[in-house]
């Protein structure tokens, strides 16, 4: 799943990408990288930032 | 007096021991601590300043609340000098970096100088140009960043619409030409060859075959975004 992908489907997740100070919103890139991608190029364990992804989604359902 | 460490850009070159002297006693001499804020932007000009020891941080505060160091001024250098000549206000405020101690001198003083002592005008017009030649080198330098920025913006636009991921890298599948993607980006063919020389170096991108992959697109993003 791309970065876009992800945040289609759940707008939710947006915020994380804010509160991180990631790119990743409206990113060219994000067609192409998946979130393990995301996680590797910000230095951020894949792990905490899938957790507080599940999180944020969780909270908007 | 001491004036070691004076530069090519001095106020009082060409000027004499003596002469300096006497140039200084019409002044007023402060010393100001580390932090001492000696002029304010937007004040009347009424004191250009030479800076005798220390050094001074020009700073100028942007609409956005921002502030934005201009330039130093060090011993032999001169502050504010346009603005007094010109009756304006300050353009800038200045603060002093570690123990610093300035001479000031209002405008009628200053013209005295100037009319008695031919050498500190051309002084002046020196440190004038010297100033005006520093500001077009960092215009040049702001102009060639943005066409650099603007060069990887059109790769990712591309690489947006049709770039397929092959591995870690993205691949634009159809052959570009460095002319083509000069002209679309609205700069030169040897601009966009410089450029991507550099990022091929960097491990940015790479070519092959006519193609152009884009080896790391997150590093052509964060320079985009000034990162």
């Amino acid at each position: 799943m791309t970065i876009n992908d992800l945040l289609r489907q759940y707008p939710r997740a947006t915020s994380v990408f804010i509160k991180r100070m990631m790119l990743c919103i409206g990113c060219p890139a994000a067609e192409f990288h998946t979130l393990e991608d995301a996680a590797m190029l910000y230095g951020f364990p894949l792990g905490d930032l899938s957790h507080e992804i599940e999180t944020a989604i969780a909270e908007g359902m | 007096m001491k004036t070691a460490g004076f530069n090519e850009s001095d106020f009082f070159l060409d000027i004499s021991t003596t002469q300096l002297d006497q140039i200084i006693r019409q002044g007023k001499v402060r010393e100001l601590k580390s932090g001492a804020v000696l002029f304010h932007q937007g004040d009347p000009a009424t004191q250009s300043f030479v800076v005798l020891e220390g050094r001074l941080k020009l700073c100028i505060l942007h609409e956005l609340g921002k502030e934005i160091v201009v330039r130093y001024i060090g011993p032999g250098e001169l502050a504010a000098m346009v603005a007094v000549l010109e009756g304006q206000n300050y353009p800038a405020s200045a603060e002093a970096v570690g123990l610093t101690r300035v001479v000031g001198f209002e405008r009628r003083t200053m013209l005295k100088i100037i009319a008695d002592h031919p050498p500190v005008a051309l002084n002046m017009i020196r440190n004038a140009l010297n100033r005006l030649e520093e500001m077009q080198n960092r215009y040049l330098e702001i102009y060639a960043e943005q066409v650099e920025q603007r060069i990887a913006r059109s790769l990712l636009r591309i690489m947006k619409q049709a770039g397929k991921r092959s591995g870690d890298e993205i691949l634009i599948d159809f052959p570009i030409t460095r002319q083509e993607l000069a002209d679309y980006t609205g700069t030169t063919l040897y601009t966009v060859s410089r450029t991507l020389s550099a990022w091929q170096k960097k491990g940015w991108v790479k070519s092959k075959r006519g193609r152009i992959i884009i080896a790391n697109p997150h590093a052509l993003v964060l320079f985009t975004e000034n990162f």
